[in-house]
């Protein structure tokens, strides 16, 4: 199961090589109205949601829509979902978080408009969460070896026991990714995400384990990836030069 | 019009490989879980120092501190039974109570005695799931000096100010002092 997983995480990140000859040397260059947007693409993350089944993390889903005028992209992509560490039986320790969050961008596609319409590209989001979160353990800084029994001092005291509370995060992205055709109006796209500037808005009392959109919370910076499953509707009438 | 040009392509090949790269360390990199350690210190340390003149360099303000810097006190409550004398030179590590948002303890000598009250917050997050459990950062907020109620006790009060250097009591400071006393 986890070798299928590899080798289909493989095959959409090195899809953009086996496409490469279609994108070096397009046949069919388009000459689109560059004020007006030539392309959509709506989709879904399929690493976002494969990544929270087999980590048995809960169910997160993120869904894309972009949209091109000539080669400046728009991007906004919105997620939601759950991130659950429960080892509270194992481990002592517990840590749930709900929450929703958004992107938004734009970015520059170094390809020229093919009929394909696919495209290579670097960006800057910006980035915004909203989240619930639950933290629970009976242990405060344990930090001896895992066999050796808890001191006295390990035990946490009742009030740091099962802690919850609301927050907002927000941080930018500089993002390069890729979309290319599969089938009919079918394509498939990667992007690859370094996140940094994390902001907690609120840091008092207790802070997230995890953050919706972001990873942990305790990164200064974090790099991550989507791969995407899209839809391409054009929006102009295909002209060729 | 746009226009495809060779340097265009050279930079979108350099720039897959390097976006391929990021991809294969984003798959291949995974925080170690079970080998967290906690970054914050439950100790404050506290420095002493006499109150040096404003406008002569090197010199004390007054001699009373001088008079300070001979004696020798104890500190109270203090976790070993035998509460050995120092002399108000140098750093003390203060302990702090994960459970309560301040601590209160007594600097006393003969002549001397000087009740402190350091106020913080606490903010607690996981390490980690796996290993290590919660962890309490301590932010120093104020302190306060106070004397002793008896109106029988005439000892003089020591500190005469503040300074709250490190206000996040981190591991990695434990050579530093997060707050100075002065005399």
């Amino acid at each position: 199961m986890l070798r299928s997983i590899i080798n289909f995480l493989l095959f959409i990140v090195l899809s953009p090589f086996f496409a490469w000859g279609n994108i070096e040397k397009p046949k069919q260059t388009m000459k689109p109205y560059v004020l007006v947007p030539t392309t959509l693409y709506v989709g879904m993350d399929v690493a976002k949601t494969g990544y929270g089944w087999y980590q048995k993390t809960g169910n997160a889903y993120e869904f894309h829509g972009s949209i091109d005028m000539g080669r400046i992209v728009w991007n906004i992509d919105y997620g939601f979902g759950k991130i659950e560490r429960n080892v509270l039986k194992q481990k002592g320790s517990y840590s749930h978080t709900i929450g929703r969050y958004f992107r938004i961008g734009a970015g520059y596609t170094f390809l020229a408009p093919t009929l394909q319409h696919n495209e290579f590209f670097i960006g800057l989001y910006c980035a915004k969460s909203n989240f619930d979160f639950h933290i629970k353990s009976d242990k405060l800084t344990c930090d001896h070896a895992p066999k050796k029994p808890c001191l006295p001092l390990c035990k946490a005291p009742d009030s740091l026991r099962d802690l919850k509370k609301s927050g907002t995060a927000s941080w930018w992205e500089l993002v390069a990714g890729t979309k290319v055709q599969l089938v009919s109006i079918v394509s498939i796209g990667c992007t690859a995400r370094y996140r940094f500037a994390q902001k907690l808005k609120d840091r008092k009392r207790v802070l997230p384990f995890d953050l919706p959109g972001w990873g942990l919370r305790e990164d200064a910076y974090a790099f991550g990836y989507s791969a995407y499953v899209l839809v391409r509707v054009p929006l102009q009438k295909n002209k060729l030069k | 019009m746009l226009v495809r040009v060779p340097i265009c392509t050279s930079f979108c090949t350099s720039f897959f490989k390097v976006w391929a790269i990021l991809c294969a360390c984003c798959f291949g990199s995974c925080k170690d879980f079970k080998n967290w350690k906690s970054s914050y210190s439950p100790s404050l340390i506290i420095h002493f120092e006499p109150e040096k003149d404003p406008v002569v360099p090197n010199a004390l303000k007054n001699l009373r501190s001088e008079k300070i810097q001979k004696e020798f006190f104890v500190r109270s409550p203090h976790k070993d039974a035998h509460n050995q004398a120092f002399k108000l030179i140098g750093t003390q590590t203060i302990p702090l109570n994960p459970d309560a948002n301040e601590v209160e303890f007594t600097i006393e000598s003969i002549f001397f005695c000087q009740k402190i009250k350091v106020f913080y917050e606490r903010v607690a997050s996981l390490i980690s799931t796996e290993a290590g459990g919660l962890q309490q950062a301590y932010v120093i907020q104020d302190i306060t000096f106070g004397t002793d109620t008896d109106p029988n006790d005439l000892r003089s009060p020591l500190f005469t100010k503040f300074k709250i250097e490190q206000p996040v009591l981190l591991k990695k400071d434990k050579n530093k002092h997060h707050v100075t006393l002065y005399y």
